[in-house]
């Protein structure tokens, strides 16, 4: 396990970063989606489960037929009851690694605020990421994005993926 | 409103179908439901058996607003204590799920064991006569274990379990595998919903086919499955045989509303004051509930497999109870949605929440069909001859 120093493939590491939080920022499901390679998954949970080794978490999207579903459940489903919010992340990388594979091995801290119709903004919830990182037709995608809330009770249901 | 106008909404409250705002937001209301209903005659699941699995596993679960240290002391025996010191009230647990033989409050070091029972006080010698150890245990609440959970009760007066859930106990324990195979623990999601318990638990079959999108895209509109409604505070239970959801090609993975295996059947109940229990599909869960003052409630979706279950029916368990009917759930987002829509409205004068469905063929909401009202309005009944009072 080699820890990655290369400014050029961490600039680019940092670009899928970006996309995937401005994608969300913007609600571009399409953009999100855009951020997964074909055999991607993306799972949301608590660190109070990911402690106890409870596999059920908050969303659970372990092949690609699920992400593009999650996509639909945001852009047609939901839409006329939920109350929409302006998500806001915050994200700072703390290690990549490069494993035995070519895959890069990414943690990364989160902060995600809230904004209400009426303008009122709140923390909905802090945590980490644990991400497989792969190159796929010549741009960097997730293999697997892991959202780990250390945030067990959120203080409004989630809409969108973290 | 004003306190006046609110004093006046609920001394004249008359029809408990037509329920006035002000018992959802009125701060003096909820501290009596605490001290009536929390603490009153009633049987609260305070942790499954499956959370608390072996010798000496512990859970802390809070009820209404006290928190407990639930533990499993035997093979079926289990303590539930309230989770204070009883020298100077510090929290003695801290962890929502551990392992522990004794309980020692870090403050002055007094040593509990699982039951409550206090056993060291270092310094002993130099208290007053008066102090006895036998009597400074911490609290103990009566417990039972009954269905693979654990129930607990503040009053001695709680009707024994059996009586309390009346005929709503079949659809229980259907939701619950009934009875005859263990369950296993698969997960939490834990939420806040910003409106007052009782608006959560107000949800009613009848607007199942009407708020769910995802339920219209799927071509799918619910059953007519009789509600059955009982127990001296009204809970209510459905349990029927479902009608399997036909894949028309929305979904790019059909797997979240496919039912495997033999599980034919569905079971929703709302037991009070704040539990829910449903089994949908091949999803189990089983929903604690409390309040956090009038205006917010926390939720607890407890998430359940059978313990015999082959690998690819636990995985399938898995993925459902994932994406389907939680919090962020594509059938019951809207479910969330709602309660919190609901509660946002509360402070208009004179505003009420009202039940009509199902009242016509069913005035006393005892039987009533699935995609009904009135199987609330037991509850109700019941809550209305609390007369509780704001100040």
């Amino acid at each position: 396990m080699t820890i990655v120093l290369d400014p050029a493939l961490l600039a680019r590491l940092d670009a899928l970063q970006q996309k995937y939080v401005y994608s969300l920022d913007r609600r571009d499901m399409h953009g999100w989606l855009a951020c997964f390679a074909s055999d991607g998954r993306y799972t949301l949970t608590s660190a109070e489960n990911q402690k106890m080794e409870l596999p059920v978490g908050m969303m659970l999207d372990d092949c690609y037929e699920r992400l593009r579903d999650r996509v639909k459940f945001v852009e047609e489903v939901w839409n006329h009851a939920v109350e929409h919010y302006q998500s806001r992340h915050l994200i700072s990388r703390d290690r990549c690694v490069r494993g035995a594979g070519m895959d890069l091995e990414v943690s990364t801290s989160f902060s995600v605020f809230f904004t209400n119709a009426q303008g009122h903004s709140s923390l909905l919830t802090v945590g980490h990421y644990e991400d497989v990182v792969t190159e796929q037709d010549g741009a960097l995608k997730f293999r697997s994005r892991l959202a780990v809330m250390d945030t067990a009770v959120p203080p409004r249901y989630i809409i969108y993926p973290i | 409103m004003n306190d006046a106008s609110s004093f006046q909404a609920e001394r004249s409250w008359q029809d408990h179908t037509k329920i006035p705002y002000t018992l959802y937001t009125d701060d003096s209301i909820y501290r009596q439901e605490l001290d009536r209903i929390f603490h009153g005659p009633f049987w609260h699941p305070v942790a499954l058996e499956a959370e608390v699995a072996n010798v000496n596993d512990y859970k802390t679960v809070t009820v209404g607003e006290t928190p407990l240290i639930v533990t499993r002391t035997g093979a079926e025996t289990f303590n539930v204590v309230v989770n204070a010191c009883a020298h100077r009230g510090v929290q003695i647990a801290t962890a929502f799920r551990g392992k522990a033989t004794d309980f020692t409050c870090p403050y002055h070091a007094w040593v509990y064991d699982c039951a409550g029972k206090l056993h060291r006080v270092p310094g002993e010698e130099r208290f007053p006569e008066h102090f006895s150890k036998e009597e400074s245990g911490l609290k103990r609440l009566r417990c039972v274990l009954w269905n693979q959970v654990i129930w607990a009760t503040f009053d001695d007066e709680t009707p024994p379990i059996e009586e309390f859930f009346g005929e709503v106990t079949d659809s229980l324990m259907a939701a619950l595998g009934g009875g005859q195979r263990k369950l296993k623990l698969l997960g939490y999601q834990k939420i806040v919903f910003n409106c007052n318990w009782k608006v959560y638990m107000d949800n009613d079959g009848y607007h199942a086919g009407l708020l769910h999108t995802a339920f219209r895209m799927l071509g799918y509109q619910g059953g007519q499955a009789r509600i059955t409604a009982d127990g001296f505070p009204g809970h209510w239970g459905a349990h029927y045989e479902a009608l399997r959801i036909v894949d028309n090609g929305y979904l790019a993975d059909a797997s979240l509303i496919r039912t495997e295996g033999d599980e034919k059947t569905a079971a929703v109940n709302l037991l009070r004051p704040v539990t829910q229990v449903v089994k949908h599909l091949n999803s189990i869960n089983f929903r604690f509930g409390r309040p956090l003052g009038p205006h917010r409630t926390e939720v607890h979706y407890t998430y359940l497999g059978f313990a015999d279950d082959p690998p690819e029916l636990l995985q399938h368990r898995i993925r459902q109870s994932a994406n389907l009917l939680g919090p962020s759930g594509f059938v019951s987002i809207e479910d969330g949605a709602m309660f919190d829509r609901v509660q946002k409205s509360m402070s208009a004068p004179e505003g009420s929440i009202n039940f009509y469905k199902g009242l016509k063929e069913s005035p006393d909401g005892r039987y009533s069909l699935q995609n009904d009202e009135a199987g609330n309005t037991p509850w109700w009944a019941y809550y209305r001859s609390l007369n509780l009072v704001g100040s």
